[in-house]
């Protein structure tokens, strides 16, 4: 064993009940956090490693507080939230400069790593209809996500994942028992990044300056999936051959198909980017570019669903 | 690690599609490029030059219109201080085209199309000394540049030798070394090798050293230790050789080795200018920033070198 750690998890959550079908609800909570998440600036890979707690690389240590007002309108027909959070956290770690993860061949990869601490805040607005033909939710989410690591650099900046706005709106609409329709949206600020902001030459080798940590974002990610799908009918008409009478009966045997479309237009959402330099700077071929890496695009998909 | 990075990179090629963005990079700021260099026993180099926006015109005349004059460049070594000449592509002394040539990476009956402007003297009392340390300042449209490096006492391998490689054809392998650490002090040294053997053309195959891929280390964890080690041939890569040569020395090469002793502010910017050599563009890994031991805003490095010069013959 490289080294035994233990801590406490102190929690409180509360609700008050108002009078008007609303209520308010708080929290805080302590947590230790023994593996940690190690990311490389610019994707969001398998090279995302989940790294055990080891006697340079100490366990995460976090606090939570929140604070939320429910109110439920109509008689219940309109759920609605207000949260507000604030998260600290100590321990966190990055991947030093020109760290390559898969470079601990002969070297321990608590060597590749360097600490800091990071801090998040947000709102959250939520409202839900639970009523009628056509049900839905709308969630809207400001956050700030910072980190303050000295050996990087000396000034806080945003984490990889910090998402400034992040907006999702989902809606069923049942026109029939047969037929119902559905669509999700989802936009959010794009991810943060570290890209060269200048070029220059030094003994005829071509070096990079980079910016700010993260100092890059990538375009938003945003995307429209819809669906339709069809149901049987639940009963089925049964006529007595003797009698001749008809009842409806129960099916046991149940199917539906959905047809749906991930990303109906086509939004080529970036994944990563990367800065692609190709040819010499002496024989006049030479291009810097900044690449982007996209994943996903317009997938139908037809589903068939069986009940028994 | 290797399953994953193959998982990632079949998701990659399956699904994906790339494509050139423009995008918003925040940050740039024109800023001076200082690459400067001394070593014992030669004089003084200073070339100038911009940072150029990540997006700028990346051809040939931007690239060579990039350098920059006008410039007041002076060196220091605590006696002498001694302002450098500008001396221009367009305007050679007689006998210096070759080395100009080679300096700016052009050919010679290209030179007088450029105006490419390198600082130098030909007073020896400013030639590198070991032991010296040598200020410089440049003042350059209404800003000064300072700073300051060192030509280190020298240290010698104890042997060079060749080895067969168990990897490599019959007749290939590394060049392998002993060096000696000094105790009790800071130390970083660069390998650099040039090759003696005459090309085609009758002319030794090389007229200037080269570096392999990660030539710099300091002794942080060798501090005053005996130890053996080997470097690749970074000659031939370009050639047209067979891959399983590639990397190797044959027997009958001969190459120069040249181990110079850098200060620490060289030896972190060669360091961290190596590891971003390697690592720009592939989205594995973190981005590495390049320090530079120059004080006033500019980029690049003041650069004294203390080298060692050795020949091997790999036989």
């Amino acid at each position: 064993m490289i080294q035994f750690y233990n801590g406490l998890e102190p929690r409180v959550t509360g609700r008050i009940l108002m009078k008007d079908k609303s209520s308010i609800k708080f929290g805080y909570m302590y947590n230790n956090q023994y593996v940690h998440l190690t990311s490389l600036s610019a994707v969001s890979l398998p090279t995302d490693i989940w790294y055990p707690s080891t006697d340079i690389a100490k366990p995460q240590k976090g606090w939570q507080a929140s604070l939320g007002y429910f109110r439920d309108f109509s008689e219940g027909r309109w759920e609605t939230s207000v949260e507000v959070y604030y998260k600290h956290m100590n321990n966190l770690i990055e991947y030093k400069q020109g760290a390559l993860p898969g470079d601990n061949v002969s070297d321990n990869t608590d060597n590749l790593l360097t600490f800091g601490k990071g801090w998040s805040y947000g709102a959250e607005f939520f409202i839900k209809r639970v009523f009628g033909k056509l049900t839905g939710w709308i969630g809207y989410t400001w956050a700030k996500t910072e980190r303050y690591f000295p050996d990087l650099q000396p000034d806080v900046f945003p984490a990889k994942y910090d998402r400034r706005h992040d907006l999702t709106v989902v809606g069923t609409y049942e026109l029939n028992p047969h037929w119902t329709f559905g669509m999700s949206f989802i936009y959010a600020t794009g991810n943060t990044l570290t890209l060269p902001t200048s070029w220059y030459t030094q003994n005829q080798d071509l070096l990079f300056n980079y910016g700010n940590r993260n100092s890059t974002r990538m375009a938003p990610y945003h995307r429209l999936d819809l669906s339709a799908t069809w149901y049987d009918s639940p009963t089925k008409t049964v006529t007595d051959k003797t009698t001749g009478k008809t009842t409806e009966v129960k099916r046991r045997f149940r199917q539906n198909v959905n047809i749906s479309v991930y990303n109906i237009y086509n939004r080529a959402n970036p994944y990563f980017l990367y800065i692609d330099n190709k040819g010499s700077l002496l024989s006049g071929d030479f291009k810097i570019s900044v690449k982007q890496v996209s994943l996903f695009p317009i997938i139908p998909s037809v589903t068939w669903n069986f009940e028994f | 690690m290797r399953r994953i990075l193959f998982f990632a990179c079949a998701v990659l090629f399956l699904a994906s599609c790339t494509k050139e963005v423009k995008i918003d990079i925040p940050g740039y700021e024109e800023q001076l490029v200082i690459d400067g260099r001394i070593e014992t026993d030669q004089p003084p180099l200073v070339i100038l030059s911009k940072t150029k926006d990540i997006y700028a015109p990346t051809d040939l005349d931007a690239y060579l219109n990039g350098f920059v004059s006008g410039a007041v460049v002076t060196v220091s070594n605590g006696d002498t201080s001694v302002v450098l000449d500008e001396i221009c592509s367009d305007n050679l002394p007689p006998g210096t085209e070759e080395l100009a040539a080679a300096l700016f990476g052009i050919p010679v009956n290209e030179l007088p199309n450029y105006h490419i402007c390198a600082y130098t003297t030909f007073n020896t009392a400013i030639w590198g000394e070991v032991g010296k340390t040598y200020s410089l300042t440049v003042q350059f449209e209404g800003k000064t540049y300072t700073s300051t490096t060192q030509i280190l006492q020298p240290t010698a391998l104890n042997s060079v030798y060749w080895q067969q490689d168990e990897d490599a054809p019959t007749g290939f392998g590394f060049s392998w070394a002993e060096l000696s650490d000094p105790p009790g002090q800071y130390d970083a040294y660069l390998w650099e090798v040039k090759r003696l053997d005459i090309g085609e053309s009758g002319q030794p195959k090389d007229n200037a050293f080269k570096t392999t891929f990660a030539p710099v280390w300091d002794d942080e964890f060798i501090d005053g230790k005996t130890f053996d080690f080997a470097f690749e041939n970074p000659l031939n890569y370009p050639e047209e050789i067979p891959d399983d040569q590639r990397g190797y020395y044959g027997i009958g090469d001969t190459v120069v080795i040249k181990l110079s002793k850098l200060d620490s502010g060289v030896f972190e910017f060669l360091e961290k200018k190596y590891l971003q050599l390697q690592t720009t563009g592939n989205p594995f890994a973190s981005p590495t920033m390049i320090p530079t031991n120059i004080i006033g805003g500019a980029q690049g490095v003041w650069a004294g070198y203390s080298p060692h010069f050795d020949t091997l013959i790999c036989q």
